[in-house]
């Protein structure tokens, strides 16, 4: 698949602001007032900026709207729809907490399980795709989760629950590259099952169907940069998860939070690249490509 | 993909044809059906088991591509018929048989008396 820039920075980015706001609506950290007001700007900063990065992608970004009435079958539209949601029943929270220096306690708890629920309908959108045999896997959205709340941990500040999620997001991330490799094969697509000539013989594809480039090739049979992967595999997983923890083990002083976000999040931008680009798209079979 | 307008655009199946009773019956189908110069498309309600699409597709023993996706798609592929034998068959030969079998005049009276002896 193509990794394009904006839907990257629209999954990292409202990733890691839900799950700061999925903190804050716990009540961790406990912050009021003057506090209150920067952190809740970074967690809507994420969250909108991510979501507004997201209408980039659209061929018309002016009818965004007529994305959130399609929720009883696509996840990208219920992400949308919870987003919002979420975003309000949040800022109604983050009002009392910087205004009011009232923490609506039970207005917060709902408010963190729409915030999960939405990073959970963003991994959706990849996870449901049968066409895509890499992202269609339970570890998907695990992973999405664990990443978003263990990043956005960082944010908020919470050493050990952050550093334990972050390291079980190291084990999903393994998890999700050593099952995912071979499961476009284990799956049983091919030129075969493609084209229904597989029980007759062996089908290979003698010419593209057309010399030109399609929209189909360029958005999902996108190949560029997968020569890199283990280079990138390792640079993603280091800066991801191995560096914040390495950080936060030495101390927990702001400074190492502050660093291990940025760290995590640079790592996080890499491992989301390589999530679109070494998905393979079944279409791709019908241009003898993968 | 229409890059230009940016939307998805999709098949209609030439709806303006095949409802239009303006055009005769036999026009009322998909252009790409009606033009094939082949006739490998065909084009009717699968969803009737009764249409001639269902029998062809009964008949021929259609199938669906990537079916291990479950996708349920609304098209049947036909698979190819099996190759034919052409029969072993002399095109001259019936040309080249002797038109009289027996002969006349002479040389039949000849031949049937050399026969007797």
């Amino acid at each position: 698949m193509h990794p394009a820039g904006s839907v990257i920075v629209f999954t990292v980015a409202s990733g890691l602001g839900f799950g700061l706001l999925t903190w804050l609506g716990l009540g961790l950290p406990d912050v009021r007032g003057r506090g209150a007001f920067w952190y809740y700007v970074l967690g809507f900063g994420l969250a909108g900026g991510g979501l507004l990065a997201s209408t980039f992608h659209l061929g018309n970004p002016q009818r965004f709207l007529k994305a959130f009435s399609q929720w009883r079958s696509s996840w990208l539209s219920r992400e949308g729809c919870l987003a919002v949601v979420s975003m309000a029943v949040f800022g109604l929270f983050a009002f009392g907490a910087i205004f009011m220096s009232a923490i609506w306690q039970p207005l917060g708890y709902i408010g963190a399980l729409l915030a999960v629920l939405t990073i959970f309908a963003t991994s959706m959108i990849y996870a449901q795709l049968k066409t895509v045999p890499r992202w269609n896997h339970w570890s998907t959205p695990v992973l999405f989760m664990l990443l978003s709340l263990g990043g956005s941990g960082l944010l908020a500040m919470q050493g050990w629950p952050a550093m334990i999620l972050l390291a079980l997001a190291g084990v999903m991330q393994i998890v999700a590259w050593l099952s995912g490799d071979g499961r476009f094969e284990s799956r049983g697509t091919n030129m075969g099952t493609a084209t229904g000539l597989g029980v007759r013989g062996i089908v290979r594809a003698f010419e593209p169907p057309h010399t030109g480039n399609n929209y189909l090739l360029k958005e999902m049979v996108h190949k560029v940069g997968r020569k890199h992967a283990v280079k990138l595999r390792i640079i993603a997983f280091v800066l991801m998860i191995l560096a914040p923890l390495g950080l936060l083990l030495i101390s927990d002083t702001v400074l190492m939070f502050v660093v291990a976000a940025i760290l995590h999040t640079t790592g996080t931008f890499a491992q989301r690249w390589l999530f679109f680009a070494e998905a393979e798209h079944v279409v791709g079979l019908y241009y003898g490509k993968r | 993909m229409d890059q230009a307008a940016g939307v998805m655009k999709k098949c209609t199946l030439c709806v303006d044809r095949i409802y239009n009773e303006n055009l005769p019956e036999v026009d009322r189908v998909p252009s790409c059906v009606r033009t094939c110069p082949s006739g490998a498309r065909h084009f009717g309600d699968l969803g009737d088991e009764n249409s001639e699409v269902s029998k062809l597709v009964l008949a021929r023993g259609g199938i669906d591509l990537m079916p291990e996706l479950g996708t349920k798609p609304i098209n049947k592929y036909l698979p190819p018929r099996p190759k034919d034998v052409a029969p072993k068959f002399d095109i001259l030969a019936p040309y080249l048989e002797p038109v009289a079998k027996t002969q006349k005049g002479f040389l039949g009276w000849l031949d049937k008396a050399l026969e007797k002896i």
